[in-house]
């Protein structure tokens, strides 16, 4: 949850790269950190093995401006992506304010990616979050490669939606980044919900912060 | 009334009385997740026969008391001496970065030694029930039927050890396939069929087949096996080696495939043994 320090009149919110293993989540923290401007970003920590693989998280501390007086700094995490690393995983993800799905498009890496996102979707409901309400983007990264799945099939996927309940929200939402497809739609008569979702190729930067963009604001959104 | 766990399924006796018309949060028992419980119209027989103890109620915010938090571990320390941020409630977390930290070498990640490993994805079997509600809220059965666990199959195959011993066994074609048969989302009927209640989304993460969360996590974890470390794979599959080299990688994911689906499921279904064969060994029969 957002924490709101009146004194120093700081908001900070906790954003979490989530994703299966190898799938590019330090990639996309240290482009950010090799890009934002020295004086709005904190040190990067990163707790990694001697291959360079996220042992338990990277964080990284991004200011991004004021809000009604208010300066709004924002954490971002990376967990370990492997399998068996989800007591850390869980960890991490506790007081999270939005959560970034970082999917790794290559075919082989399927299965790592539904396991990853089922483990995302058990993990918030064991912390008693509904991930259905929550910030929450989907970035599908390695798009440059040639094994790379079709964005509809990753869609399928990893993206399927949800119902929605609320009539207020029963309203036809287009996708901002997609002319012609939508966040909030109905199908069959059912009024559906997917995220956001942004293709990248995070070791060029490609998508990287049109990403944090978007979970920034939906993040910023639920501040009201 | 009855209520089934939407994790792992458990039913459960709950005495209505003790639920509010608003409805209540409940902890699982047995696998610690938490879900709603709501009074609902339909009453159900019971299914399974000793029934178990009531889940327990639990406050507005609850954590699932999992055993204690493994530490990962991983033969390789850290980078640098590192004090870190405690990955907790945003507080901690704030004030973590005054400490200084050296920052880590930056050499292009994650991008290198993607190796090509292609496996089978053989169709799964069908979801043993379509969830009708997509938010996080307790299902209550109303067709005893479908809400079974899949049957195992008659002739179980034997456990798989971690370092299992070589016996051949027929082992699928290795093909390039997007394994979305049972994850695809589909608009799929809320209740029995007929009974002309609206069709509802199916979102597969918000359902939980026991058969294909088994299997999707074996191959899962096989798969970070193959992609973390593609040398030692390409040596094991050259030498023939492959039950030698990859001994500690197979004994850690088996741990947490157990601790995640049970030892007796683990140890019942094939799908560990299958996923080391199809994906680690290129379709090779070498882990039986």
């Amino acid at each position: 949850m957002s924490l709101i320090n009146y004194a120093s009149r700081e908001i900070n919110c906790k954003l979490v790269y989530y994703g299966p293993g190898l799938g590019g989540k330090t990639t996309n923290l240290e482009y950010i950190y090799e890009k934002v401007a020295p004086a709005s970003k904190g040190k990067m920590i990163s707790l990694a093995t001697e291959t360079e693989r996220t042992l338990f998280f990277d964080f990284l501390p991004v200011d991004l401006g004021t809000i009604r007086g208010f300066k709004t700094r924002f954490h971002l995490y990376t967990v370990p992506g492997q399998v068996y690393y989800n007591a850390s995983r869980k960890l991490i993800l506790k007081g999270v304010d939005g959560v970034v799905f970082v999917g790794d498009s290559q075919i082989e890496r399927m299965e790592a990616n539904l396991e990853a996102m089922q483990n995302l979707y058990d993990n918030m409901l064991q912390h008693g979050y509904d991930l259905t309400r929550l910030p929450f983007v989907i970035q599908y990264n390695k798009r440059d490669l040639p094994n790379a799945a079709p964005i509809k099939e990753l869609q399928e996927s990893l993206n399927p939606g949800w119902q929605v309940e609320d009539p207020l929200k029963q309203r036809t939402v287009p996708d901002p980044d997609r002319p012609g497809q939508f966040l909030i739609h109905q199908v069959d008569d059912i009024w559906v919900e997917r995220v956001p979702h942004f293709e990248a190729v995070a070791l060029r930067g490609d998508g990287v912060f049109d990403t944090l963009r978007a979970i920034s604001k939906l993040v910023l959104k639920t501040l009201g | 009334m009855n209520v089934a766990c939407p994790k792992c399924d458990t039913i459960f006796r709950v005495d209505p009385s003790k639920v509010p018309d608003r409805g209540i949060r409940a902890r699982c028992s047995v696998c610690s997740a938490v879900f709603r419980v709501e009074l609902s119209p339909v009453v159900v027989p019971p299914l399974v026969a000793p029934v178990v103890l009531p889940a327990q109620v639990v406050g507005p915010v609850a954590e699932a008391p999992r055993p204690a938090p493994r530490p990962p571990q991983e033969s390789a320390r850290p980078t640098g001496s590192v004090s870190a941020p405690v990955p907790g409630p945003a507080a901690p977390a704030i004030a973590a970065p005054q400490r200084p930290t050296p920052m880590p070498p930056s050499p292009p990640r994650e991008g290198a030694g993607r190796p090509p490993a292609p496996f089978s994805a053989p169709a799964v079997p069908p979801a043993a029930r379509v969830v009708s509600s997509p938010a996080p809220a307790p299902r209550v059965i109303s067709t005893p039927a479908s809400s079974a666990p899949p049957a195992q199959p008659a002739t179980a195959p034997p456990p798989t050890p971690p370092a299992p011993s070589a016996a051949p066994t027929p082992a699928a074609p290795s093909v390039h396939a997007m394994p979305v048969a049972s994850t695809t989302p589909r608009l799929a009927p809320a209740g029995p069929a007929g009974s002309g209640r609206p069709k509802r989304i199916n979102n597969p993460f918000l359902s939980q087949d026991p058969a294909v969360k088994a299997r999707r996590l074996a191959r899962a974890l096989v798969s970070d096996i193959v992609v973390y470390h593609p040398a030692k794979r390409q040596d094991g599959l050259r030498d023939g080696s492959l039950k030698v080299l990859f001994e500690e990688e197979i004994r850690k994911s088996w741990e947490e495939y157990t601790e995640q689906i049970g030892l007796d499921y683990a140890q019942s279904t094939p799908f560990f043994t299958e996923a080391l064969n199809e994906i680690l060994a290129e379709g090779h029969p070498v882990f039986s």
